[in-house]
């Protein structure tokens, strides 16, 4: 139980426990490297299955409580496998590939969409000692995978030979790389201030008080930044159903199109995870309280606290206009995001 | 400009304590198959013939209800009975014709016809659609499902 709290000893317990016994087997190093490796990716890519599980009811829950619906009901006790269900239909279906398809390329897409939202799982601080690889260039790391979904997103949009798929995938393209330098001024604030890119760091530096009390601006920007880099309503243009069909996913079905919306969730829980590390303080308790619940356990409601508030923002607003979307991103979003440095560099300054 | 961003900011918050509320707001989502909707007593199902008090058929085979029936669903064959009397031979209604308007049974001068609050009429083939006497006496059966 103690162990629950102080997660750094157990991690260092377990590794000292590994290397005694690799010592008295004469099991080479590098055998126990692997084996980590394995474990810990396995661990994630389990994780990020089942919450995709959990978040997919999670979402079709509260849109049907907001509007007065009961959701899925009849799958288990109130409906809790429906997702279940949902994934082996998906897997058992039929893997269909377009006439007009190109066929590396759309077999490709879905893989290059799913790889980095697992690949950004490396650097969230789930607790102190938990994390796969506190990087030094944690964020930079971070902002360059989550940039590299977009790739997929162009090559699912292209190669499906589908005009409102290629539609969907261009739009996806503006949407993000506009985004993306909100995005980074955002968190720039919180980095001027923590002086680290690390991400145990940043964590770390929140001890007394939380980045959000010093950036609040710069939080509700990283919210709207994040929502549109999910492509999730508001912002959700790329795939908007009434206007492209699905947009960029309109051909895929199957596990192709599981492995879409995998990466979608994935990416939900990244950037929620996110903004707890950089503006909520992370695994850390509220400052000046006794710390009541496990680091893990803080880290984990924070998260899904953030999640529940993009589900609110997608059962809430209407869908944008594509030069509506784009002019909020750099004529509101970017120049917020400036004013928002020259502050903190300011305050930083006279102090 | 600025009243306008201040208004729109005070929108989107509005917006979002709405959508919360609604949270907390009871669903109105009927649990078909196991939650059954009770219907008006006016409402207008499946049509049935009633006996009369010494449990005799009250229809008479007049064809009034045939006649006034707009998409003419129902199809009527008297005879002779054994007491020379007039006889309802055969009384059918083509339930996938009926639109339950209720024409038939304000047209029936010996209150022979009603309508029931049956709802569920779906069967497996249109042989089925079609509602004899026999059905037509009997009280609707009520389709029971598996929890």
């Amino acid at each position: 139980m103690e162990l629950l709290f102080n997660t750094q000893e157990l991690i260092d317990r377990i590794y000292v426990f590994l290397t005694n016994l690799c010592l008295d087997y004469d099991i080479p190093f590098w055998v126990l490297t692997v084996v980590i490796m394995a474990v810990v990716a396995g661990i994630v890519a389990g994780f990020v299955a089942v919450n995709t599980m959990m978040l997919v009811l999670a979402e079709r829950k509260v849109a049907a409580h907001m509007q007065d619906r009961l959701g899925p009901m009849r799958v288990g006790f109130h409906g809790i496998l429906q997702t279940v269900a949902d994934a082996i239909k998906l897997v058992l279906k039929e893997n269909l590939m377009p006439k007009a398809a190109d066929r590396v390329m759309f077999f490709l897409a879905p893989i290059i969409v799913f790889a980095p939202a697992m690949m950004a799982y490396v650097i969230l601080p789930w607790s102190p000692g938990i994390i796969v690889k506190d990087l030094n260039l944690g964020v930079l790391y971070l902002l360059a995978v989550g940039s590299i979904g977009i790739i997929g997103i162009i090559m699912a949009g292209w190669s499906s030979g589908n005009k409102y798929s290629l539609l969907g995938g261009m739009r996806s393209a503006a949407q993000v790389v506009s985004y993306e330098v909100a995005m980074v001024l955002s968190i720039l604030g919180v980095i001027m201030i923590a002086g680290s890119l690390k991400m145990g760091d940043i964590v770390e530096s929140q001890k007394n008080i939380w980045y959000i009390c010093f950036q609040p601006l710069g939080f509700l920007l990283y919210l709207m930044a994040a929502t549109a880099e999910c492509n999730r309503a508001p912002f959700d243009i790329p795939e908007a159903e009434s206007e492209l069909v699905a947009g960029f996913h309109t051909e895929y079905g199957g596990i192709k199109f599981a492995m879409f919306f995998l990466a979608e969730y994935a990416n939900i829980f990244v950037v929620s995870a996110v903004c707890t590390t950089l503006f909520l303080g992370g695994w850390q308790g509220i400052p000046g309280l006794p710390i009541i619940l496990p680091p893990i356990l803080w880290f984990l409601i924070k998260t899904y606290a953030i999640v529940f508030i993009f589900m609110w923002f997608r059962w809430t607003y209407p869908r944008v206009r594509v030069d509506q979307l784009m002019t909020f991103g750099w004529k509101f979003l970017v120049p917020l995001g400036f004013i928002n440095i020259l502050i903190t560099g300011l305050v930083m300054v006279i102090k | 400009m600025r009243q306008n961003i201040i208004i729109s900011i005070i929108e989107l918050i509005r917006g979002l304590a709405v959508t919360c509320w609604h949270l907390f707001v009871p669903s109105v989502t009927l649990q078909y198959p196991r939650q059954r909707w009770t219907v008006a007593n006016r409402y207008r199902g499946l049509e049935r013939l009633l006996l009369n008090e010494e449990g005799k058929e009250r229809c008479v085979g007049c064809c009034l209800c045939a006649r006034i029936c707009p998409s003419r669903a129902i199809k009527i064959v008297t005879g002779e009975g054994e007491d020379y009397n007039k006889e309802v031979i055969s009384f059918e209604i083509d339930i996938a014709r009926c639109l339950f308007c209720g024409l038939c049974v304000e047209a029936c001068p010996k209150n022979a016809l009603t309508m029931t609050g049956e709802y569920e009429l779906a069967c497996y083939n249109r042989a089925g659609m079609i509602y004899t006497k026999e059905g037509l006496y009997k009280s609707p059966e009520v389709t029971k499902y598996k929890k």
